[in-house]
């Protein structure tokens, strides 16, 4: 690339390394529309940058005037007038516009918990943050020529999600990186800016291959190293940071179940403490998926709303008193759900705030703003509602239309799943029950049987994760409850998953949840008895199956074997640890963080790999980098090797040493060698320059180089 | 003195009037093209030559003929010790019939000048003739005049080591644009004088081929002639080589930069291009600048020469590529 057009390439990619930037802040914000304006701020002002450099050629005045523009794309977009309308022009009154802005952004960053969704305000203080990120690494990368060192600036962003443990998306880090890497690759030794070109007569730069192995290394430092140090056994041992809730600590639920993600270490903040007259409960429920698309579960839609009555469970259930109902008072810590936990069968709620009851999902709405954040309410419910009798009883109900109350959704079945073989499987599986709670108990055992294994890391899957799991046997909560929930629809059983958590561990009194006790499980519909609760996944990590729904173990017949006989066997077969009425001791990290930092550390060696394999082959042939005669003459030179002598030759010289050196090339080299010296001899010396195009230099360059390689060969195969 | 792109006709001009030049000069000297070269240059370029070598290897054939070839007034000046400053300037003398003085040229008015065995002469007797070189103007009792465009002064000298020789000083060297050793001819060449000498003067077969007029034209193109950046990049690197090098106990002078590159941008035009090359830069850099430079101590006791020495440099000093002129500009 002749002269500085590299530097109007580099910056566009400079922008997008800036932008993906935002992706650091995943699990502090939601990311949405706001990303939009953002994107096309950040357009504008690279677009900015680089026709005023295209224009002048000046090293940091494109910067001024990005800034320039910058700031007022982002005045526009994001800080009205005083009567809401858009500020055009710098005013008087628009820093007062700046000061309110600003002043409720940092108002909204405080009061709202992680992941915030992100209003007006707050994407422009983060659109102001990436816009100043993309002007600084510009002009340190582009401006002062310092490609690589621009690296560091470019971490910055990455910086919250590090510190924090967030989970970032690996194609957006790797996009970054990549983009980052082709601006190093992009600049050039020989024009990197004015501080370089001034310090030509001094200090020699550094060569070729220094440079980039120092890059090489700093990039295998900061990117692999510091990921297998968080696996290590060092890493753990420094002191975590600890955020305030203020600062966006508040912990969420995750939502976005995927079966294909595997499950990474989770939190061993308390997430809530209770009391309960039971002792320890079985499972705080809170939300409801219904809708499966064969990787995702998607959220129920909210149904026919119940007013805060006090009273959450549906009327018309049969016989809902069964017996004297326990009670639960329970304080929630650093929580921020829009869903209230309660436990099994619940009959009423005394909490005080504002909250409903939404009885198509059975989950409980809470109306604060700041969701269940400190939250404290006690719960009378029907522990031991459900019994192995009663249950038994509901297929009189189902022979009578008893599932048509339930909505569509919960028989849905999406065609990205294998549903034949689902279904033969399940088919197998149940074949001696006579009823719906023996079927259900038969896909129970059969999840909890020796064919599964409890694993935080999931096999790769295609469009259909619950084939794949019934083939590869190894998953977590999520893949356990979704193969019951399919598994039951293909037998026309109403079925849905639950998400919430695990009863936790007592301490000085009081139970206390933890964030690592999130747990998804499956609901099976029983007419006049509604959604009713089974365990599938293993005791390792769930503890004991609800007390309805513990098989006596001589009334079960022999689960078949049914599964892909492809499977290895070898899988060496964890142990499983006598069942705990708490989650089991957590796994080690090291146990599981390994496998995933290590698809980690791969991308990254695969990233820095290509990277660096480009750089070498910049350096080596640049065949493709022919832009003119001059880089054409040299790409020649080096093509042809010693032949073509050193740097102190003039063109002429070259030519004739190339001629006289070793045996004739041949007349059409000889024409060639002499175009191309004629035009690198006009690009360098005459006032007119050179005005060959620049495939018929590469053509001449070619000619010559080939030429030269069969006379060698020729020479070699003689002598 | 205005400069202008020159057109590919006056190149063409140029070009012919070196090859007409050139090929009147061979039937007298054969095998001296190099030094007929850089005495072509040497003129085109506005400079004087200094030609040095031991008697009789037909430094003052060249310089006649030369004279000869361009349709030209020539001087000649003989060097001795006896010799006046005015022998060379001119005198004024008294004109008893008109009452009044009048100045009598001497032989530095001319459009040659050739200067045999300027060395021989006493010092005061050379600087006479060096000021002139120098200022292109001669100043007697007061009067200033101006000496005939073109003006070339073409000295001859034996080596210093020589019996009865006033040596040119460092200073004075300086004012030569170009010293070029002549040099013992191969026996072909020799043989082939011995033919040319065979019963006639070669002297008197040369034809004028060039016209005062004609030369002033291609000195006006030559000026005109592009230097590039990397070109005088090149030039300076060489000429700071000089500076720079342990071998040398004095290195060229920025003067000499200015007549090198004069001097490379008449070889080019000659060979008929608009622009300077660095191969200009190689050719001329022996006669340019060996004559300025003294070699250091210990590089005279291990016999390396300054042609030696500067040779070396142009073997070690890289020919720049192109610098694009907006790489230092943009940022």
């Amino acid at each position: 690339m002749n002269g500085g057009r590299w530097r109007l390439v580099a910056t566009p990619l400079i922008a997008i390394a800036a932008g993906l930037g935002v992706g650091g802040l995943s699990g502090l914000v939601v990311f949405g529309d706001w990303l939009r304006p953002m994107a096309a701020v950040l357009a504008a002002t690279a677009a900015v940058v680089v026709l005023t450099r295209l224009a002048t050629g000046r090293p940091f005045l494109p910067t001024v005037a990005g800034g320039i523009a910058g700031a007022w794309l982002i005045m526009v977009a994001y800080v009205p007038t005083l009567d809401g309308g858009t500020s055009w022009f710098p005013r008087g009154e628009t820093l007062e516009g700046i000061r309110l802005v600003a002043e409720r952004a940092v108002w909204y960053a405080q009061h709202t918990v992680a992941p915030a969704e992100v209003e007006s305000s707050l994407a422009g203080g983060i659109t102001l943050a990436v816009v100043s990120l993309f002007l600084a690494v510009d002009a340190v990368a582009v401006g002062a020529g310092f490609a690589a060192s621009s690296g560091f600036l470019l971490l910055a962003p990455w910086l919250p999600a590090l510190t924090l443990e967030r989970r970032v998306a690996t194609v957006v880090l790797a996009g970054a990186l990549a983009a980052w890497l082709a601006v190093i690759a992009l600049s050039r030794r020989s024009d990197r800016g004015p501080w370089r070109a001034r310090a030509r007569d001094g200090a020699a730069p550094a060569p070729p291959a220094a440079a980039l192995a120092a890059t090489v290394t700093a990039v295998l430092v900061a990117l692999v190293a510091a990921p297998l140090a968080i696996g290590g056994p060092g890493w753990g041992a420094m002191p975590r940071l600890t955020l305030p809730a203020e600062l966006g600590g508040a912990s969420r639920l995750d939502l976005e179940i995927d079966l294909r993600h595997s499950l990474t270490e989770q939190s061993t903040e308390p997430v809530l403490t209770y009391t309960s007259s039971d002792g320890r409960l079985d499972v705080l429920r809170a939300y409801s998926f219904g809708t499966f698309d064969g990787t995702r579960w998607d959220r129920d839609p909210e149904g026919d709303m119940r007013p805060a009555t006090g009273v959450l469970w549906p009327e018309d259930l049969l016989d809902p008193l069964i017996s004297e109902p326990s009670t639960a008072t329970i304080a929630i810590g650093n929580s921020a759900e829009t869903r209230v936990p309660v436990p099994s069968a619940p009959r009423s709620l005394a909490a005080g705030d504002e909250w409903t009851y939404d009885a198509s999902t059975d989950e409980v709405l809470i109306g604060r703003p700041e969701g269940t954040v400190g939250l404290t309410y006690t719960v009378r419910s029907a522990g031991d509602f459900h019994t192995e009798e009663s249950l038994r009883e509901a297929d009189g109900l189902i022979a009578g239309g008893g599932d048509s109350a339930v909505p569509d959704r919960y028989l849905e079945l999406n065609e990205r799943i294998d549903i034949d073989k689902v279904r033969k499987v399940a088919e197998a599986v149940t074949s001696p029950a006579t009823d719906r709670y023996e079927t259900a108990l038969l896909l129970q055992e059969y999840l909890r049987g020796p064919n599964f294994q409890y694993s935080t890391d999931v096999a790769p899957s295609g469009g259909d994760a619950v084939s794949a799991f019934l083939a590869d046997g190894r998953g977590y909560c999520v893949q356990f409850a979704t193969a019951m929930v399919i598994m039951s629809r293909t037998l026309d059983i109403p079925a849905r998953m639950a998400i919430g958590y695990l009863g936790g561990a007592e301490s000085d009194g009081r139970f206390v949840v933890r964030g690592r006790d999130a747990h998804a499980w499956p609901e099976l519909y029983f007419p006049g008895h509604g959604w009713v609760r089974f365990e599938p996944t293993p005791a390792v990590q769930t503890g004991q199956r609800p007390a309805y729904a513990t098989p006596d173990q001589q009334d079960l017949a022999p689960v078949p074997d049914i599964r892909d006989t492809t499977r290895p066997t070898a899988q060496p077969d964890r142990p499983l640890p006598t069942a705990e009425p708490s989650a089991g001791p957590a796994p080690a990290a090291a146990d599981r963080g390994p496998s995933a930092s290590w698809i980690v550390v791969a991308v990254l060696v695969i990233v820095v790999a290509a990277g660096s394999a480009l750089l070498w082959w910049r350096a080596r042939r640049g065949a493709a980098s022919i832009t003119d005669a001059e880089s054409a003459w040299a790409s020649m030179r080096r093509r042809i090797g010693p032949r073509a002598g050193d740097e102190t030759l003039t063109p002429a010289e070259t030519e004739l040493a190339i001629l006289n050196d070793g045996p004739a090339l041949g007349d059409d080299a000889w024409v060639a060698l002499a175009s191309l010296r004629a035009a690198v001899e006009d690009q360098r010396y005459a006032p007119s320059g050179s005005g060959v195009a620049v495939d018929v230099l590469s053509g001449w360059a070619n000619v010559v180089a080939e030429a030269a390689k069969d006379v060698e060969k020729g020479a070699r195969a003689r002598g | 003195m205005t400069t202008t792109v020159p057109t590919a006709a006056q190149l063409a001009e140029v070009a012919d009037l070196a090859l007409r030049v050139r090929t009147q000069l061979q039937t007298v000297l054969s095998g001296l093209d190099e030094a007929v070269d850089a005495t072509l240059a040497t003129i085109l370029a506005e400079g004087h030559l200094l030609l040095e070598d031991v008697p009789g290897v037909g430094k003052t054939t060249l310089a006649r003929a030369l004279g000869r070839a361009l349709d030209t007034t020539v001087g000649r000046i003989q060097f001795t010790p006896d010799l006046l400053p005015s022998d060379v300037t001119g005198v004024s003398v008294f004109r008893g019939d008109e009452h009044r003085f009048e100045f009598r040229p001497g032989p530095v008015f001319a459009n040659i000048v050739v200067a045999d065995e300027i060395n021989r002469a006493s010092p005061k007797t050379q600087a006479a003739l060096l000021e002139s070189m120098q200022e292109r103007a001669v100043t007697v009792d007061g009067e200033t005049r101006p000496l005939p465009a073109p003006f070339l002064v073409v000295a001859t000298q034996n080596p210093i080591d020589m019996e009865g020789t006033y040596p040119l000083p460092e200073a004075q060297r300086d004012r030569f644009m170009t010293r070029i050793a002549v040099g013992y001819p191969s026996s072909d060449d020799e043989i082939a004088m011995l033919d040319a000498h065979d019963g006639h003067d070669p002297l008197a077969e040369v034809r004028a081929v060039a016209t005062a007029a004609d030369l002033e034209r291609a000195i006006a193109t030559v000026r005109g002639i592009y230097g590039s950046p990397a070109v005088k990049q090149y030039l300076v690197d060489v000429v700071r080589g000089t500076r720079e090098s342990a071998d040398l106990r004095l290195g060229a002078s920025p003067r000499s930069s200015l007549q090198l590159l004069a001097a490379a941008k008449a070889r080019a035009a000659m060979a008929g291009r608009d622009h300077v090359l660095p191969d200009d830069v190689k050719a001329l850099a022996v006669p340019v600048l060996a004559h300025r430079v003294i070699p250091a101590a210990q590089a005279r006791a291990a016999g390396r020469t300054a042609e030696a020495v500067i040779q070396d440099i142009l073997a070690r000093v890289a020919v720049p590529a192109a610098r694009a002129p907006e790489a230092l500009s943009r940022g």
